[in-house]
């Protein structure tokens, strides 16, 4: 893609991201996760209680609805101003296909730094339940649909509607619905399966399909918002 | 040795909302200020975003030195400028900061970035503010920022937007002066419902209405055709209201106390009046609107 040679990598960045802002929040984000993991881990009784088809909220949410939410956060902080006085066309136009690459590779400059807090940190949270094997690349890696749909749908909902703001309603109140009504409402497409313990309390099945319609889902909502705001032809 | 290019428009077609926007819009043109008329909402703004490829027309093609621009695996931003109505990018972002982003997405091929830049920025006199935010820049800073970064890598077809809404009257005379000086290089299409903007720069006028292009030519040929219909007459102030009952009125001016010039055209044999002798482009342009 046209943004990821290095030459024009720098100016991209100093463009969309000025004095680096964004990366600063997010490794400030990335410390905060990371003496949290390491200072309250999760607990060693933890498979136990999902066995006994427990909902775990208080132990998966940092990871299930804390981090997602702020994802959206970042997402709107960094798109918002693009559909204020028009910006977004002069930015439409010096994408030069047909897909907007440019839009993909700023979603891509929030949600792979937040999916590294997941795998990174995740695993030191869960420590007392597995290390460094592959039970914890599970524990950590299956918290990734979360922050992929939630910054996909913010960025399918801004280019539809053309409006950071509205962005920032639609995308909240699925995640409020979803908080409290606790997986219920959105069954299938709810960001809640962890927490909520899909896995035991409802199906294996029903909890990976869950997982896989998120990622499937995030693909597609970048897919149609790249092809919306792209040059039209 | 500037090489003339040369843009074919071709039978244009684009509908929104199952009405009709443009209709069979075709015009050829090469370099020099090409300046597209036309009320407001009469689509001026559709077609400058079509050829930008910002939109997609219901049919046509539009053709730059015979490469189509819309079909074309990738639109050719590096040899077109774009400059749009409402230019504005990110506050935080200082003027050189997004010059240097549109070299690098444009891919230039020019050695130096730093040269090429430097030379824009005193060619637009911005060294003022180049590297302070875009948020504390003045209207007519903007402008020039806009337009550096439109010529930027020396297009062969700039296209700009309603290039003086906003500006003061001075800032107006040097913005026109910019676009008299980039022109010779590259066809540069402005879209503008102010007369004042083309009548002294522009080298040929488009004007668009009722869906089509119906007048393309130079100012003088505009005048022209308007000349043998355009009268003017004395009528005195208290009398006014009962004239302009009777004429399609296309200026008054107060010359007394008591006397309004008003110049009006005719169109169905008026015998009162006389053959106006100064007719400007406005006149001319208000006579082809009403015609």
């Amino acid at each position: 893609m046209l943004m990821f040679t290095s030459k024009i990598n720098e100016s991209f960045i100093q463009f969309y991201d000025t004095k680096k802002r964004l990366l600063k929040i997010m490794g400030a984000i990335f410390v905060i996760y990371f003496l949290h993991a390491f200072f309250m881990p999760a607990l060693p009784n933890y498979f136990e209680y999902l066995h006994e088809k427990y909902s775990l909220a208080g132990i998966d949410n940092i990871y299930e609805y804390t981090l997602p939410v702020i994802s959206m956060l970042l997402m709107f902080f960094a798109f918002v101003s693009d559909y204020t006085k028009k910006k977004y066309e002069l930015l439409t136009f010096y994408n030069a296909s047909s897909f907007n690459s440019i839009m993909l590779f700023r979603w891509l400059y929030i949600a792979i730094p937040m999916n590294v807090i997941i795998v990174v940190t995740a695993p030191f949270y869960y420590r007392s339940i597995a290390f460094l094997d592959v039970q914890s690349l599970y524990l950590s890696i299956r918290f990734i649909p979360n922050v992929l749909f939630v910054t996909a749908l913010f960025l399918l909902c801004m280019t539809m509607t053309k409006n950071g703001y509205a962005a920032l309603v639609v995308t909240s109140t699925y995640l409020l619905l979803d908080i409290l009504s606790s997986a219920r409402i959105f069954k299938i497409v709810s960001l809640g399966a962890n927490s909520y313990n899909y896995y035991y309390s409802i199906s294996p099945t029903y909890y990976l399909i869950n997982r896989l319609l998120l990622v499937v889902l995030s693909l597609l909502f970048i897919y149609v918002a790249c092809k919306k705001s792209s040059k039209v032809r | 040795m500037i090489l003339n290019n040369q843009l074919i428009v071709e039978n244009i077609q684009y509908n929104y909302a199952k009405k009709n926007i443009l209709q069979d819009v075709s015009f050829t043109c090469s370099n020099g200020i090409i300046a597209l008329l036309g009320n407001n909402g009469a689509g001026k703004s559709t077609i400058m975003k079509i050829i930008a490829g910002m939109m997609k027309p219901a049919k046509g093609k539009v053709l730059l030195n015979n490469q189509s621009i819309l079909t074309s695996q990738n639109y050719p931003i590096h040899k077109i400028g774009y400059l749009p109505q409402d230019f504005d990018i990110y506050g935080n972002v200082s003027g050189y900061d997004f010059l240097s982003y549109v070299y690098d997405i444009k891919k230039l091929k020019q050695p130096s970035k730093k040269q090429v830049l430097d030379e824009l920025i005193a060619k637009f006199n911005l060294e003022e503010v180049i590297y302070k935010k875009f948020s504390s820049y003045s209207g007519g800073y903007k402008r020039r920022l806009g337009i550096a970064q439109a010529v930027l890598g020396e297009p062969k077809l700039i296209i700009i937007d309603e290039p003086s809404v906003g500006l003061d009257p001075i800032q107006r005379i040097e913005f026109r002066s910019y676009l008299a000086e980039i022109s010779r290089t590259a066809i540069t299409l402005i879209s503008t419902h102010i007369i004042e903007d083309v009548e002294l720069y522009s080298d040929e006028i488009l004007i668009l209405r009722e869906q089509h292009i119906q007048f393309q030519g130079s100012v003088e040929q505009l005048i022209q055709l308007s000349t043998p219909h355009i009268y003017s007459a004395n009528v005195q102030v208290d009398e006014l209201i009962a004239f302009k009952k009777k004429v399609r009125t296309i200026e008054e001016k107060r010359i007394s106390d008591t006397l309004i010039k008003v110049k009006f055209i005719n169109n169905q044999g008026e015998t009162f009046g006389n053959k106006e002798k100064e007719i400007s482009l406005e006149n001319a342009y208000v006579y082809f609107q009403n015609k």
